[in-house]
């Protein structure tokens, strides 16, 4: 008996992570303009956000695009070839 | 947004005399803690993981290792994004009038509330540890007569100088009430 998985399964995991993330960034910068005081501090805060969040999407979107995400796992064989 | 010329509910001649904000010191622990978290398995990776060719090369451990990495340091930042929005929003505004806590709680709560001075009892401020000693801050407590007794400013800069201002305020505000009530009975 064999299980097999294609490593997609995992990467649409962290897409699904990557939804929630982009929420909860949302999220922040929602409270920011919200709630936040309206001065040049807040508007630099939000700024500094916006552009980590996007470095830290970009780098790990070009980590990933490099993978061949279509070979196959075997979960109950032990054959989890790494 | 929220502006400190346009107050929520703002009374007749209210003026705004003190925005506080929690120490300095509560942010650079917060960023040391970041820096910490974002050290730590960078360390680990070069110990443990790079000289392992069998787990850099492999079919499905370096996808995995990649969304790993990559999951946990985006999770760093929202994490580091939600400590700077606790800190940022977390303020207590004190007017002429009254004394407003704006409380942000974790991700999606928010409460607001105020006590009016005059039912401000007794301004109690406390400086507890060595880096609290050291550069000064700590927390003042403010007991009132209202539905809510109790108003706490945790991790605050100066609550000596905080507890001196309010204790003033109220009795300013206490002379301006008497005042005006022996306007109303002449």
């Amino acid at each position: 008996m064999s299980i097999t998985i294609t490593l997609e399964f995992f990467l649409y995991i962290y897409l699904a992570f990557i939804v929630v993330w982009l929420i909860f960034n949302i999220v922040a910068i929602y409270h920011l303009l919200k709630y936040g005081f309206r001065n040049i501090f807040t508007f630099f805060a939000i700024l500094f956000i916006v552009f980590c969040s996007s470095a830290l999407l970009s780098i790990s979107g070009n980590f990933v695009k490099q993978i061949d995400w279509s070979p196959e796992i075997n979960l109950l064989n032990n054959s989890f070839d790494i | 947004m929220f502006s400190v010329h346009n107050l929520p509910n703002k009374l007749k001649d209210e003026v705004i005399i003190k925005v506080i904000r929690k120490d300095l010191f509560i942010v650079v622990q917060k960023v040391l803690f970041f820096i910490l978290l974002i050290t730590l398995p960078i360390i680990f990776f070069y110990i443990f993981i790079l000289p392992n060719e069998t787990l850099m090369n492999g079919i499905a451990s370096y996808p995995l290792i990649v969304l790993g990495a990559s999951a946990y340091y985006l999770f760093i930042w929202v994490f580091f994004v939600f400590s700077f929005v606790d800190y940022y929003l977390d303020v207590w505004i004190i007017t002429s009038e009254r004394i407003i806590d704006i409380e942000q709680r974790g991700f999606f709560s928010r409460v607001v509330s105020e006590h009016n001075l005059s039912k401000v009892q007794d301004v109690t401020s406390e400086v507890h540890g060595f880096f609290p000693t050291i550069l000064q801050y700590g927390a003042c407590h403010v007991q009132t007569a209202g539905a809510v007794q109790r108003f706490d400013f945790n991790d605050v800069p100066h609550p000596e100088r905080i507890r001196n201002l309010i204790i003033g305020l109220v009795e300013k505000k206490k002379e301006k009430n008497m005042h005006n009530e022996k306007l109303s009975n002449e």
